[in-house]
C-alpha cells in the first residue's frame, strides 16, 4: 500500500494546532502560539508537523484548515468550520459522544452530534468573554497572579465556592480585588470563577439540550476545576480526552475530513 | 449572477439615484411625495390622493445609524435609527418626502414616527392598526376600527395634496398595485423549481427596486421581466446541489447586504423568504367584492388580514405560513436573521425553530446582527457551519 | 428586624426604621408566607398598567407578576439566575430584566403563584411584555388573553372608544369563562368604587411625599406605589394598610419642626422603574429628596367617574391614561403633576434592556427643560448588584450643581 499523509490545521486566535494522519491513522499533533500572523502560523505549524512526521511533503495528500484563521490560509485544500471539525474529532476519540463542549480562548461552543459524528445542532457564544478562556486568563494572570495550569488544583483545595456576581470580565476583575482585600482565599475565588464559567456555558448547553455522553475539548478542558463545575452544572459526567491533547480535537477532525475528501477523490 | 440575470436587471441598476432625481423633479413640478416604512400602510391611498408613494426601506449604512443616535439610543433597532439618520444626513429620498405615514406597530416604529414629527419637522400621519385580530375574525370590531383609521388617514392625505380621494381613483390605484403584486408573485414563485432561471436574491432586488420606482413604470418593467423569463429554457444538465434555505426575520432593508452576501459566499441557496421587504407584499391582492363594493372596505380587508408582523399576537398564523413555505419550496434549513434589539422578531425564534424542527425536521440558525461589519467573521463561521451541517440532507 | 428585612437584598437597603406601618406593607411582597386569603378565587395575571378592577369585577384576584416576581426574586432574594430561565423560554438576553426575571420565575417554578389565566393588555405598554407572555403561555400552558388599547389621537376618539368597549366586553366574556363569575354593571361599579378609594390614597401619599417635614423617605415612597397595580391580596386589605400608613405619615407631618437648615433638591423621577433600590437612599445621601414619580401615575392619574355608563367611563379612562398617549401629549399631561409636587429637578431612569420609555427619553428631557425650565438628569440602571459608582457620581454632581 502506498503511504500517504493528510493534515488538519486549526488556526485559533491564541494557538495554532496541526494533526497528521498516516494512512488514516493518527500519527502526531502539534500546538504553537499563533502570534500576530495567522496565515503564517498555520503554514509554519503544518510544515513543522510534516517534518516531525518523518514523511516527505510530496506524500501530503490533502490539507483541511479550520479555525478563525482559516480564511487567510491559502495553502488549504479546503476550509471547514471548527464546529464540524470538533464534532468529527470528538466522535473519533469516543464514538458514543453526543454533545461536545469546546471552551476556547475567545469563544465557547456547544455542539450536538449524531451517532456518526455528524453535527445536528450547535450554539456559539462569541459576544463576550465570560464563558471563555479569556475570562479565566484575565482573572488568573492579571489579578490572582497564578499560572493557568494551577487553576484546577487550586480550586480543588477550596473550602467553598465564592460566588462572582459580575458577568463582565472587566468588572469581575474589580470584584476579585475587593474579595481578596476582604480576606477571601484564592482557592475559593478560583472555585467561584469556575462556577461562573460553568454557569454561562451550562446555560448555552441547556438551550440545545445536553445528551450524554458529553465531551469537553479545547484548552480549558485541561482545567479540572472547570470540568468539575460543569459536571455539577449539567448533572452529568464529562469526558476529557486523555490519549490526545483536548486542544487538538479540532485539528484532528479537520485531518479526518481531509482523509475522507482524499478518498472520495475530491479535487483540490 | 449569471448572464441572464445581469441582462434582466440592468434597467434596475442604480435605481435609487434615478428615482431620487425623478422625485426631486416631480416636486419641482408641484407634486408631493409621501413616505412610509411598513407594508401595512395602503399605498393605494397615497396614489389616489395624487401623490407619489415611496417606501423608505434603506439600511445597512452605519453612518446613518450613528446619525440616528441623536434621537434613539444605541441599543435600539438599527433600521429605526438609520431611518432617522438618513433624513438628518440629507439622503435624497428621505429628505424629500413631504410627509410620512406610519403604521402604529412596534415600539421602534412608534418612536421613529415621534422623532420625524417633532425633530425632523416632517408631518407624520399615524395609522392605528389592531394587533390582536385573530384568524377566525371573531373580532369584527377590529375591522371597523381599522376602516375608520383608514378614512382618517385618507382625509389627512387629501388635506396635504389638496386633491379629493374618490372611489374611482382608489379603484385605479388598486388595479395597478394588484397587477404589480401578481407580477411580483410570479417572480417569487420561480425559485420553487430547482432549475429556476432567476434566483431569489435577484427577485428580492427587483422587489426592493419597486420601493422608489414610479408604479406604472415598475409594472411595465415587471411585465417585461416575466415575459423574458418565460422564454428561457431551463438547462437540464445543471444540477444545483446547494442546500435550499429560507430567510426569515426582521426587515432586510435595501443596502443591508452583509448577511445575504455571507450566505451566498458560503454556498447557501436562498429560495424563499418570510420578510416584510420580500414576498410578503406580493402575497395577497386587494379583492374588490363586486363592482358596487366600497374600495376602502377592500383595502381594509387586505391590509388588516395579511400575514401579521410579530408585533401582532397571532403567532399560529405566522407559524402556519412558515411551515407552508418550507413544504412548498422544499426548504432544507431556515436562516433567522433578527436585527439586534428587534424585540418582536427575536422573541419568536424559539417557537419558529421548534415548529420547523418538530413538523419538518428542518433546522434553524439564529443570526442577530446590526449593520456594522465587525461581526462578519463570526457570522461567516455560523453560516458555514450550518451549511456544512446540511450538506448531504 | 423581621425575617423579610434579613433577606439578602433587603439587608443591603436602608429602610426607615421608625416607619411602623410600613412593615406590614412590606410583607405583602413576601410572596409565599402570605397566602391568598380567598383561595377559591381564581388568580389572573395582568400587566402593570391596566386597571385591576376589570379582574375583580369578574370575581378573580388580580396579580401583577412583572412587579411582584421581580421584587421578590431579584430585589429581595438576589436570585439572578432566573434571568437564564427567562432566556430559556425563548426571550432575548437583551430584554428588560423585569421581563426576564418574571419569565424566569414563572417558567422555573420559583414562583409561589398558580395562575388560572392571564389578561394581558397590549397597546399602552411595551412590546417586550406582550412577547414575554406569548412565550410564557407556550411554556406554562396558562391561557393568555390579549386585549387591546388603541392608540391615542384626538381625531380618533369616537371609534377608538367604540373599539375599546368591544375589547372590554370580550375580555369580560373571557374572564367569566375563566373565573365562572359574570361581569355585570354592578360588579364593575363595585370594583371601581374600591379602586377609586385606593386611587385617592395614592394621591394622598403623593401629597405627603412633598409635604414639609419630609415624612416619607424615597425608598418607602417608591415601594408604596408597587402595590397599586393589583391591590393584592385584595382591595379591602390594600385600603386598610394604606390607611394606616397615611395616618402615621400625617402624624409625622404634624409633629415636624418647620425648618430644616439644609434644603434638599426636590426631585421628580420619571422613566423606567429600576431594580436598583439602593438608588433612592443614594439620592437622599447626595442631598436630594424624591417628591414625586410618574412610574405608576397612569393608574391613579384621576378617579374613574362613577355616574353614567360604567363601561363608557372605564373605556375613556383607560384610553386617556398618560402612558397610552404619544410622548409629547404624555409629558404635557404629566407636567401638572410635576408642578403640583413642586419639583426643582427631574431624574429620568432608563433600565438597560428596556426600549419603550428609553426610546423617547430625548423627547421627555427636551420638553421638560423647555416647558418647565428645570434641570434634567438621565441615568441608566440595571440589575440590583450592578456597579453603581458611575450613577452615584452623576447624581451627586447633578444635585451639587443645582443646589449651590
Amino acid at each position: 500500500m502506498t503511504e500517504y499523509i493528510v493534515a488538519g490545521v486549526d488556526i485559533g486566535s491564541t494557538t495554532a494546532k496541526a494533526v497528521i494522519l498516516k494512512n488514516g491513522e493518527f500519527l502526531l499533533g502539534r500546538i504553537e502560539p499563533t502570534g500576530s500572523n495567522p496565515a503564517h502560523a498555520g503554514r509554519e505549524i503544518m510544515e513543522s508537523a510534516i517534518i516531525d512526521s518523518g514523511y516527505d511533503k510530496s506524500l501530503l495528500g490533502f490539507t483541511v484548515v479550520t479555525g478563525y484563521g482559516r480564511v487567510s490560509a491559502s495553502f488549504a485544500d479546503k476550509t471547514v468550520t471548527e464546529i464540524t471539525c470538533h464534532g468529527r474529532g470528538a466522535h473519533f476519540v469516543s464514538p458514543d459522544i453526543k454533545t461536545v463542549i469546546d471552551i476556547g480562548g475567545q469563544d465557547s461552543k456547544v455542539i450536538s452530534v449524531d451517532s456518526s459524528g455528524k453535527v445536528v445542532d450547535f450554539v456559539i457564544n462569541d459576544k463576550c468573554a465570560s464563558g471563555t478562556g479569556r475570562f479565566l486568563e484575565s482573572a488568573a494572570q492579571l489579578v490572582l497572579h497564578v499560572p493557568l495550569e494551577d487553576l484546577g488544583n487550586l480550586s480543588a483545595a477550596s473550602t467553598e465556592i465564592c460566588k462572582i456576581s459580575s458577568m463582565c470580565t472587566v468588572f469581575a476583575q474589580t470584584e476579585i480585588i475587593s474579595l481578596l482585600a476582604a480576606g477571601e482565599s484564592k482557592e475559593n475565588i478560583i472555585a467561584g470563577l469556575h462556577s461562573s464559567i460553568a454557569g454561562r456555558v451550562g446555560t448555552m448547553a441547556n438551550r440545545l439540550g445536553v445528551k450524554p455522553v458529553v465531551m469537553m475539548t479545547g484548552g480549558v478542558a485541561k482545567n479540572s476545576g472547570v470540568k468539575y463545575a460543569l459536571e455539577q452544572e449539567l448533572g452529568t459526567e464529562i469526558i476529557v480526552p486523555t490519549d490526545i491533547d483536548p486542544q487538538l480535537i479540532g485539528a484532528l477532525g479537520a485531518a479526518l475530513i481531509a482523509e475522507d475528501l482524499l478518498k472520495a477523490g475530491t479535487t483540490k | 449572477m449569471n448572464t441572464y440575470d445581469s441582462i434582466l436587471l440592468a434597467p434596475l441598476e442604480e435605481r435609487i439615484e434615478t428615482d431620487s432625481v425623478r422625485i426631486i423633479q416631480a416636486k419641482a413640478e408641484g407634486k408631493k411625495v409621501v413616505g412610509y416604512f411598513c407594508p401595512h400602510v395602503p399605498e393605494e391611498l397615497i396614489l389616489a390622493a395624487g401623490m407619489i408613494p415611496v417606501r423608505l426601506a434603506q439600511g445597512g449604512d452605519i453612518e446613518a445609524v450613528t446619525a440616528g443616535e441623536d434621537y434613539l439610543k444605541a441599543d435600539s433597532c438599527p433600521y429605526a435609527r438609520s431611518c432617522l439618520g438618513f433624513q438628518k444626513q440629507g439622503n435624497p429620498i428621505y429628505s424629500n418626502v413631504d410627509a410620512i405615514c406610519v403604521a402604529y406597530t412596534c415600539d421602534s416604529m412608534r418612536k421613529n414616527q415621534e422623532y420625524w414629527a417633532e425633530y425632523l419637522g416632517v408631518p407624520s400621519f399615524p395609522l392605528g392598526i389592531t394587533q390582536s385580530h385573530d384568524r377566525l375574525r371573531s373580532k369584527t370590531h377590529a375591522l371597523d376600527y381599522f376602516k375608520n383609521e383608514l378614512n382618517l388617514l385618507a382625509s389627512r392625505l387629501e388635506a396635504l395634496s389638496g386633491q379629493n380621494i374618490t372611489s374611482s381613483k382608489i379603484k385605479q390605484a388598486i388595479r395597478i398595485n394588484n397587477q404589480i403584486r401578481e407580477q411580483l408573485w410570479r417572480l417569487f414563485e420561480y425559485p420553487v423549481d430547482k432549475r429556476t432561471p432567476i434566483e431569489w436574491r435577484n427577485v428580492f432586488r427587483i422587489a426592493q427596486a419597486g420601493f422608489t420606482m414610479d408604479r406604472l413604470l415598475y409594472l411595465n418593467e415587471l411585465i417585461k421581466f416575466n415575459k423574458q423569463l418565460a422564454k428561457i429554457r431551463p438547462n437540464k444538465s445543471i444540477k444545483d446541489t446547494r442546500p435550499r434555505l429560507m430567510i426569515c426575520g426582521s426587515i432586510i432593508a435595501q443596502g443591508d447586504n452583509k448577511v445575504l452576501d455571507i450566505i451566498e459566499q458560503a454556498g447557501g441557496n436562498i429560495v424563499a423568504d418570510s420578510i416584510c421587504t420580500g414576498s410578503m407584499f406580493a402575497r395577497k391582492r386587494v379583492t374588490m367584492f363586486g363592482l358596487a363594493g366600497n374600495p376602502m372596505d377592500a383595502l381594509a380587508e387586505r391590509y388588516l388580514y395579511n400575514i401579521p408582523c410579530p408585533f401582532m399576537t397571532d403567532l399560529p398564523k405566522r407559524l402556519g405560513r412558515i411551515v407552508k413555505i418550507i413544504r412548498d419550496y422544499n426548504v432544507a434549513g431556515i436562516i433567522y436573521y433578527s436585527l439586534k434589539y428587534c424585540d418582536t422578531w427575536r422573541a419568536e425564534f424559539k417557537a419558529i425553530r421548534d415548529v420547523a424542527q418538530q413538523k419538518l425536521a428542518t433546522p434553524t440558525l439564529l443570526i442577530e446582527a446590526e449593520y456594522s461589519p465587525a461581526d462578519i467573521g463570526t457570522i461567516k463561521t455560523k453560516v458555514e457551519a450550518f451549511i456544512e451541517m446540511m450538506e448531504g440532507r | 428586624m423581621s425575617e423579610i428585612h434579613s433577606s439578602p437584598g433587603y439587608s443591603r437597603l436602608i429602610f426607615d426604621k421608625n416607619f411602623d406601618s410600613f412593615s406590614e406593607f412590606l410583607h405583602l411582597f413576601n410572596g409565599g408566607s402570605l397566602k391568598f386569603p380567598d383561595s377559591e378565587n381564581k388568580i389572573i395575571a395582568k400587566t402593570p398598567l391596566s386597571p385591576p378592577e376589570l379582574i375583580y369585577a369578574a370575581g378573580g384576584l388580580a396579580y401583577d407578576p412583572y412587579t411582584r416576581e421581580t421584587i421578590i426574586h431579584s430585589v429581595m432574594n438576589e436570585n439572578f439566575d432566573l434571568v437564564n430561565n427567562g432566556v430559556d423560554t425563548g426571550l432575548s438576553p437583551e430584554y428588560n430584566p423585569w421581563n426576564l426575571i418574571m419569565a424566569g420565575s414563572m417558567a422555573s417554578g420559583a414562583t409561589k403563584t398558580t395562575l388560572s389565566g392571564a389578561a394581558i393588555s397590549c397597546g399602552n405598554w411595551d412590546d417586550q411584555t406582550k412577547k414575554t407572555w406569548q412565550a410564557l403561555s407556550e411554556k406554562l400552558g396558562t391561557p393568555v388573553y390579549f386585549w387591546e388599547i388603541p392608540r391615542w389621537d384626538s381625531d380618533s376618539e369616537k371609534w377608538a372608544i367604540k373599539f375599546l368597549k368591544a375589547e372590554l366586553e370580550q375580555l369580560f366574556q373571557w374572564l367569566q369563562y375563566t373565573t365562572g363569575v359574570k361581569v355585570t354593571s354592578q360588579s364593575l361599579s363595585d370594583a371601581v368604587i374600591n379602586g377609586n378609594r385606593i386611587r385617592q390614597q395614592l394621591q394622598e401619599i403623593d401629597e405627603l411625599a412633598c409635604s414639609p417635614g419630609r415624612p416619607l423617605s424615597a425608598l418607602e415612597y417608591y415601594m408604596l406605589h408597587l402595590a397599586s397595580t393589583d391591590y393584592f391580596p385584595n382591595p379591602r386589605e390594600t385600603h386598610r394598610i394604606y390607611d394606616q400608613i397615611i395616618c402615621e405619615l400625617r402624624q409625622r407631618v404634624e409633629k415636624a419642626t418647620s425648618n430644616t437648615p439644609d434644603e434638599p433638591l426636590r426631585i421628580f423621577m420619571m422613566g423606567d422603574e429600576t431594580q436598583q433600590f439602593q438608588l433612592f437612599k443614594m439620592i437622599e445621601d447626595c442631598g436630594g429628596q424624591v417628591v414625586g414619580a410618574d412610574f405608576r401615575l397612569a393608574l391613579y392619574y384621576k378617579l374613574i367617574p362613577q355616574d353614567g355608563s360604567i363601561l363608557d367611563n372605564l373605556a375613556h379612562w383607560i384610553w386617556n391614561m398618560p402612558t397610552n398617549m404619544p410622548t409629547m401629549e404624555r409629558i404635557r399631561a404629566t407636567i401638572p403633576f410635576i408642578q403640583r409636587q413642586k419639583a426643582d429637578a427631574v431624574i429620568i431612569n432608563s433600565t438597560i434592556g428596556s426600549r419603550n420609555l428609553p426610546g423617547s427619553e430625548r423627547i421627555v428631557r427636551d420638553i421638560i427643560k423647555q416647558e418647565m425650565e428645570i434641570p434634567v438628569l438621565s441615568i441608566e440602571t440595571s440589575l440590583p448588584l450592578q456597579d453603581n459608582e458611575k450613577t452615584e457620581y452623576l447624581i451627586r454632581a447633578f444635585i451639587e450643581m443645582n443646589r449651590y
